[in-house]
């Protein structure tokens, strides 16, 4: 059932945020709906009327209800699904595993989200990994992207033949500069060269649509306390059979079996079920986040709404400023966030850090706002998010309190 | 609505817990339940303390996640170290579970090739899987020790000298894991002198405490364990899935989290920072520990804090007492209706809140692990009760829980609903 709603600021009270807010970062924590909330609750309070027939029991009907509607709309195998807290966490449990060897390579970018840089910094310092990292400058296009990364590959093969390049840790969308990349083409290139492809899609699901048969990643990412209104907590792991002897999730449990696994398959699905006592109730609130999404107008409509809002959103504010959007000629990396230039001078010479929490301090307790501030290829940008509950005025607002506070930056 | 009201009874009156405490749950009415050990619950109260940390973090996530979290977190470490004779917060830490922390501890030590790590075939489940893990990718070599209940404390770390004498003599015994309270069977284990007895001999002591923080009293200073792990969960009334990962300041350079976050630093000189923040998770539940100031004036009667909740009913050795003095008469009676006996040795060491009763189980066509889940569904679903059922040491055996809202009808009615589960199952 469809109806057209209305996006924009009518839609803030569907959601907690706070009366007089402007929220413009949607990437980074996320928002959820209330109504998704009451169903966190049920499952939170079921869980304390019965624990064990709970626990041992009924919650596993209900985690394979919410798991087949997943599957159904990243088009996969609903047991090629494994429900993990956050997308870090199914990364870690993918690169440590066990499969790489020490000296094996991992090709990495420099666009890497900060946690999964410092895993990846951990795996070398702790397991001899060796990282070979691509560089990023944006704006750049697709192509150009592929083959600097072609290039490094080849470079790698000719300087050491005989050290294989393991896996390769690229994004759907990267959280700083937050663009699109084009992770289905990178997904082939690195096959080429045998190469695993393990994708951080952290923000893909519910800002891109997703078909995972068809780009056929090794490993696949999403959270979806981000972009599709599920509660904190609550993410995916999308494992193709043929790599699940693979991997073993950070937290092992006692259907771990080792050479001793006969299927390969239930022992993946076994072992990912349970990290231990958790509270799955987050992961319980899927179906009632699609049926809340559906009743907006569907998937697609959601998507195209944010992708327009950012991009009318970030051009406003860069005309205000008399800057640019971050984007490239073929206008492919701008989705659901939007990257503006600040023209920023930095008179008084702060450092990065300050820079950044003075910005978000600003925003936050002086503007009633916020952004994700950051420093690109030498240059300052804001990135700002673009979600059903926001609206044109929103980034009007905004573009007005960014001036005031960069002009208090540099006094 | 009677969600918010406690039946709190003052301390002199002799009846202060009993099953007039289950209002404060959210217990279904005739459900019997005896197996707290297993995923615990939280009282009422602290359910609505839940809901408003849930809704700070909607209101504006950016603020509560960057900023106003950070020391209430901090604040609720602070309480637990205190509660646990820890004299640094700094060097607790949150995590998900007691599998977590131990797994955390065993995947980034540095293990070298040939080390060897002591553990037991009654270790954990998910923790001896780990550790067979880490044996399987050639990182440790493990030494698992049998123990066959009853034993008496000095029987255990007997077992543990010999052990210990025998194999440091060729190779390194790096790490014991020592369990506090083994989970089956639900035993208390000799802890203290275990980690100083392995600790005199150049090993590192690893006590997996996932039952303790609220069955048994724990002092790290008088022990000083080389890492220690408790769920808050189990037996404090903290919410799913909340435990503290305790790590002394020479230790941590051993320690990074199984999620890395983006203070990482090799040296591992930055303990706190490292384990602050695993990624995106819901804070709320490690939060209710501290939880107060939230509603003083509306409903100044209620109770929100689980350690100010405890105190109301006596505090911690009043809960103690009342719940290890039920677990061994509620074993009594269990085993009495049963015909069969009690799990404890001579010197009465073995029962702490949690009691082991034999059963009279003959099993002629099932598997042991189709007799194991057929007895929770039975004892679910059939008699709306629940124990888990085991195998040890050639017996079958439940283990019941004794916890501030069971009285001894529970146990007799326990005691019933086993009697038959056992009869079906002995066909």
């Amino acid at each position: 059932m469809t109806k057209s709603t209305s996006f924009g600021r009518v839609l803030r009270p569907e959601f907690y945020l706070e009366d007089g807010y402007v929220p413009l970062n949607h990437g980074s924590f996320g928002a959820c709906p209330q109504s998704i909330y009451s169903t966190y609750r049920h499952y939170q309070e079921e869980s304390e009327k019965h624990p064990d027939r709970f626990l041992k029991r009924e919650v596993f009907k209900d985690l394979e209800k919410n798991r087949d509607s997943l599957a159904a709309l990243v088009q996969c195998n609903s047991q090629e699904v494994a429900f993990v807290v956050n997308a870090s966490y199914g990364i870690n449990s993918v690169l440590r595993s066990g499969f790489l060897k020490p000296g094996d390579k991992i090709l990495c970018f420099s666009t890497a989200y900060n946690a999964v840089e410092r895993t990846m910094v951990f795996l070398q310092d702790a397991h001899q990994s060796r990282l070979v990292t691509v560089e990023l400058k944006y704006p750049m296009l697709d192509q150009e992207i592929l083959d600097l990364t072609r290039q490094t590959i080849e470079r790698e093969l000719a300087k050491d033949p005989d050290v294989p390049i393991r896996i390769a840790v690229f994004d759907a969308i990267s959280s700083v500069p937050a663009v699109r990349f084009p992770y289905e083409a990178m997904i082939k290139l690195v096959r080429e060269y045998n190469i695993l492809s393990l994708v951080d899609g952290a923000h893909a699901i519910g800002q891109i649509p997703l078909n995972l048969k068809e780009a056929d990643p090794d490993f696949f990412v999403s959270n979806l306390h981000k972009w599709a209104f599920c509660p904190r907590g609550s993410a995916f792991l999308y494992v193709p059979e043929r790599n699940q002897g693979l991997i073993h999730p950070s937290v092992i449990n006692y259907a771990y079996q080792g050479e001793k696994t006969q299927n390969v398959a239930a022992t993946f699905e076994a072992e990912f079920a349970w990290p231990g006592t958790v509270n799955f109730s987050s992961f319980l609130c899927i179906n009632a986040a699609l049926d809340f999404r559906k009743s907006l107008g569907g998937e697609e409509i959601i998507q195209k709404y944010c992708n327009d809002l950012a991009r009318q959103g970030g051009k406003l504010v860069a005309d205000s400023l008399g800057t640019e959007v971050l984007e490239n000629c073929d206008k492919t990396l701008t989705v659901a966030m939007t990257n503006i230039r600040l023209p920023f001078e930095n008179k008084r010479n702060l450092s990065e850090a300050k820079i950044i929490s003075t910005i978000i301090d600003k925003c936050i307790y002086e503007h009633n706002t916020i952004c994700s501030p950051y420093k690109h290829n030498d240059k300052w940008f804001v990135r700002l998010s673009a979600q059903v509950y926001n609206d044109l005025n929103d980034f009007e607002y905004f573009a007005k309190e960014i001036k005031q506070i960069l002009k208090e930056l540099d006094e | 609505k009677q969600l918010f009201q406690l039946s709190v009874m003052s301390n002199e009156n002799k009846v202060t817990f009993g099953r007039h405490l289950r209002s404060d749950f959210f217990l279904e009415d005739k459900y019997i339940p005896l197996n707290h050990g297993s995923f615990g619950v939280y009282p009422r109260s602290i359910h609505k303390v839940l809901r408003e940390y849930q809704d700070k973090t909607e209101e504006h996530p950016d603020r509560w996640n960057r900023i106003e979290v950070n020391p209430l977190l901090r604040k609720n470490r602070e309480l637990i170290a205190e509660l646990i004779n820890c004299p640094d917060a700094s060097d607790v830490a949150f995590v998900q579970n007691a599998s977590t922390g131990v797994a955390t501890i065993l995947r980034s030590f540095p293990f070298e090739k040939g080390d060897k790590v002591i553990c037991f075939e009654s270790t954990y489940v998910n923790v001896n899987a780990t550790l067979k893990y880490l044996q399987d990718i050639g990182q440790v070599e493990l030494i698992s020790l049998s123990l066959k209940y009853p034993l008496s404390d000095g029987e255990v770390l007997d077992i543990l000298r010999a052990t210990i004498q025998e194999h440091n003599k060729e190779g390194k015994i790096r790490l014991a894991v020592l369990d506090a309270i083994i989970a089956q069977p639900g035993t208390v284990f000799p802890y203290e002198a275990a980690s100083r007895l392995v600790q005199e001999n150049g090993i590192l002591s690893l006590i997996d405490a996932a039952h303790s923080i609220g069955q048994i009293p724990i002092d790290i200073s008088s022990f000083d364990p080389d890492f220690f792990v408790s769920n808050l969960h189990k037996w404090f009334f903290i919410p799913r899935g909340s435990c503290i990962l305790y790590a002394p300041k020479r230790n941590q350079r051993y320690l990074h989290p199984l999620t890395i976050n983006y203070k990482y630093s090799f040296e591992g000189t930055e303990f706190e920072q490292e384990f602050w923040n695993f990624g995106a998770h819901d804070h709320s539940p490690f939060l209710c520990v501290a939880a107060d100031q939230l509603f003083p004036i509306l409903f100044p009667t209620l109770i929100f804090n689980p350690i100010e909740y405890r105190k109301s009913l006596g505090g911690e050795e009043a809960i103690r007492d009342y719940i290890h003095n039920l677990a061994v008469e509620g074993g009594n009676v269990v085993a009495k209706h049963l015909g069969t006996q009690v799990m404890e040795n001579q010197d009465k060491t073995l029962i702490g809140a949690m009691v082991n009763v034999e059963i009279p189980l003959y099993p002629k066509t099932l598997t042991d692990a189709q007799v194991s889940s057929q007895f929770i569904h039975k004892i679910i679903y059939e008699q709306n009760c629940m124990v888990p059922a085991f195998k040890h040491n050639n017996k079958w055996w439940v283990r019941l829980s004794a916890q501030i809202y069971n009285d001894l009808k529970d146990f007799e009615n326990g005691a019933k609903a086993i009697e038959k589960v056992c009869q079906e199952l002995s066909i």
